[in-house]
Formats: C-alpha cells, sequence, structure tokens
C-alpha cells in the first residue's frame, strides 16, 4: 500500500455523521425561514408606509425631515471612512489601522473595502463593489489635483467608475494593465488568497480585481451585466455571468 | 455551450447527502481540525441555499461548493493567524485511526497551495486538467504544485522518520 492510499483511507474516515448532517439541513431551513420572514416584513412595512402616506399629509413634511437626519448620517460616515481612507503610506498599501481599528462593522461597505482599495467613487445600487472603486495603482497614474476635482464631478448614472475614469483621464490599456496586475499583487499580498475576475459570494467581493478586455469594450452594457451583483430578486438570480473566476496567478507574478 | 434553461434547483438535501463527505474531508485537510470544518461546511451550503447561481451540470454544482469551502477555509485560516502546521491530536480528532493520523498529518502540515491540490488529486480523484479548471490555474501550474507537494511530503517524512 502507498503512501497515497494510505491518505485516501485516512481521508475517507472523515465523514459526517446523520446527525451533524441533520444540523447542517436545519440551519438550511433556518435560513429560508427567516429570509421568507424579512420578505413578510417588508411587505407589511411597505404597506403601512403607503396608508401613513396617504391617509396623513402632514406625515411627509417629518418624514423630509428625518431623511435628512439619515443622510446627514451617511455624509458624516462617508467622510470619517473616507478620512480613513486618507492613510496611505508610501509603498501605495493602505495602514491596516483603518481596517482593523475596529471603526466600521462589516456592514459598513466603505470602511469594510478601505482596506482593500483606495476610494469608493459612489454608492451604486445593484453592483458589486469593484463597480464603484478606483484602487491606489489607478490613482497613481494621474496627477492627484485633477483626480479629485474628477471625483467631485462623477456620478453612478454614467457607469462604471473605473470605466469613466479610464475614459476621463485617456489611460492606455497596457498602463491600465500594469495598474491591474499591481493592485492583483496588492490583494494576493495583503489577504494570500488568488485575486478574482467574478464572484458570486458577497465576502469575496473584496478579492475582485478588473477585467481589462471588458473595461476597454465600450459596450456599457455588457460591463453592467458583468459587474451586477449577484442579488436575489423574486424572479431568480439575476446576471449572466460565470460563478466564479480565478485570475491566473502568471497574470500578477 | 451549457443550456442555461436547464438548470439545477438547489436542493439541500441532496447536496448534503452527495457532497457533504468529500466538502468535510476538504476542509478537514484545509483548516485541521473538527469544529472548524463543520463550521465551514455549513457555511458552505447555507451559501449554497441562498448564494447558489443556476448550475449547469452537477459537476459545475460540484466544482462551485468546492470552491465556496475552500475559500471558507482561507478565512478561517487567515483569522486565526495560525501556520499550517497541527498537532497530531487534532488530526485524531478528526476521527482517523492512530496508523492513518501520521500520513494525513503530514498532508495538513503542507503549505495550504500544496495542501488543496494534492487532497483534490490523491483523496478526491480529480485529475491535473479538472484541477487546472475548478482552481483556475493552468495544468501546468497544477503540476508544478503536485510536483512540489509531494517533495514537501517527502521532505516532511524523511524528517518525521528520523526523528
Amino acid at each position: 500500500m502507498t503512501d497515497f492510499d494510505k491518505l485516501r483511507e485516512a481521508a475517507e474516515e472523515i465523514k459526517l455523521d446523520d446527525l451533524q448532517k441533520q444540523r447542517i439541513l436545519e440551519a438550511c431551513k433556518g435560513k429560508k425561514r427567516r429570509r421568507i420572514n424579512y420578505t413578510a416584513v417588508a411587505g407589511i412595512a411597505a404597506a403601512l408606509i403607503v396608508t401613513v402616506v396617504v391617509f396623513s399629509p402632514g406625515f411627509l413634511m417629518k418624514a423630509k425631515e428625518a431623511d435628512s437626519a439619515v443622510n446627514e448620517a451617511a455624509v458624516e460616515d462617508y467622510h470619517a471612512a473616507d478620512q480613513e481612507m486618507q492613510v496611505i503610506l508610501s509603498d501605495g498599501a493602505y495602514s491596516q489601522h483603518s481596517a482593523e481599528s475596529g471603526n466600521g462593522s462589516a456592514d459598513n461597505k466603505y470602511a469594510y473595502t478601505a482596506g482593500v482599495c483606495t476610494d469608493i467613487i459612489f454608492e451604486a445600487g445593484g453592483f458589486r463593489s469593484i463597480y464603484s472603486i478606483i484602487p491606489q495603482s489607478f490613482i497613481n497614474l494621474v496627477d492627484r489635483d485633477e483626480y479629485d476635482l474628477w471625483v467631485s464631478d462623477v456620478s453612478a448614472e454614467n457607469g462604471m467608475a473605473i470605466v469613466q475614469f479610464k475614459d476621463y483621464f485617456g489611460i492606455s490599456q497596457e498602463a491600465f494593465d500594469e495598474a491591474n496586475k499591481s493592485y492583483a499583487k496588492y490583494i494576493s499580498g495583503l489577504y494570500g488568497v488568488m485575486p478574482l475576475y467574478c464572484t458570486t459570494v458577497e465576502e469575496n467581493e473584496k478579492y475582485e480585481i478588473f477585467r481589462t478586455d471588458l473595461i476597454y469594450s465600450s459596450d456599457r452594457e455588457a460591463v453592467d451585466e458583468y459587474y451586477r451583483a449577484f442579488t436575489e430578486f423574486p424572479e431568480g438570480t439575476v446576471h449572466s455571468s460565470p460563478a466564479e473566476i480565478i485570475v491566473p496567478e502568471e497574470y500578477y507574478k | 455551450m451549457p443550456d442555461k434553461k436547464k438548470k439545477i434547483p438547489p436542493d439541500a438535501g441532496r447536496a448534503v447527502e452527495e457532497y457533504g463527505n468529500s466538502l468535510y474531508r476538504l476542509c478537514s485537510v484545509m483548516t485541521g481540525n473538527r469544529e472548524d470544518a463543520q463550521d465551514a461546511v455549513q457555511d458552505c451550503f447555507l451559501r449554497y441555499i441562498t448564494k447558489a447561481p443556476d448550475f449547469s451540470d452537477y459537476e459545475h454544482e460540484k466544482a462551485w461548493l468546492i470552491r465556496v469551502a475552500s475559500n471558507i477555509c482561507h478565512d478561517i485560516l487567515r483569522s486565526r493567524r495560525r501556520t499550517s502546521f497541527v498537532s497530531l491530536d487534532e488530526i485524531r480528532n478528526l476521527g482517523t485511526s492512530e496508523d492513518n493520523a501520521q500520513i494525513l498529518g503530514l498532508l495538513i502540515s503542507l503549505e495550504e497551495k500544496y495542501r488543496i491540490v494534492m487532497h483534490l488529486h490523491y483523496v478526491e480523484g480529480y485529475k491535473t486538467d479538472e484541477l487546472s479548471a475548478l482552481l483556475g490555474i493552468s495544468s501546468a501550474a497544477v503540476k508544478k504544485r503536485l510536483q512540489r507537494g509531494r517533495e514537501a511530503l517527502r521532505e516532511i517524512y524523511e524528517k518525521e522518520a528520523r526523528q
């Protein structure tokens, strides 16, 4: 018997027993139930809002005040996260202070992404994080003052941030690809993982890098479709991209 | 070209029955202990229920589960900030016998990137071209990792034998 036969035999002894399988299935069922409950709660909340708006005109004024308070809080959050993002080390990597200080929870997308990228240009609903970011290696390609000027004027309505960036600054495909490799290397070094071109797992979005060919395709529809978030909608998962694409090591090594 | 209309609906019962053991083996080898492996497998099936895309066939489904499971194990290893070396006691806790714990322990003590290809090739029986597609690296890179993994295994084995 070879060592590898022994290895197979050893590994085959590792099995889930019936109780463990049962626990997994119960956990899955629980998750499904919670999702249904969320949908039900959201439906009830929507019905209540409609009722209140229709029958209480004064509510609109109060709602506007509340909305304004929420917006201010969001802006404050953004500035706090933005300040964290300014902590750039001389080699272009971010200080781990911003990512690990505990200032932001995992739910705070600004703080969550600050550890791996430079600037989150806008919040684009329905798209993965990479749709809205400009990593430091790309910012290094342009004049910082011009970049700041551009950032103040950019909007999610005009498409993916990096596409707008390369169009505005006239970045060549070669320069873009080099910056992308640098970003991939950075992710690989920081997390010890292989960067991804695409993922269906939200937690893995932080490992994604850009697809140069797609960014330079001038096909906004294809870009938007590719970077759409893998969110579940009542009619099913809305996307047409493959499940998960790992960047070949040769690309950035 | 896969037929997009012919999708496989997620079925946790079937998936746990079909892939549960192989995912548990993979997670055990990747994390080196039973509790983390169970957590990783459970997390993997939770994502299967909530986030799985439309699978073109069962192989696609299995490949997706393996990728997600290995990513979860990466995260667990990162959060533990520990080396890949684990004690024999932990390996015995995986449920394997004393004799076999030794050889499994050698595999678990390999670097993470060698561990996964060695496990999927020698235990799960994946061929190099299948591993290439599954892990997103070239066949040459898979072969190189298998070769280096074998060499590393041999080195550890010889070192253990000398002690």
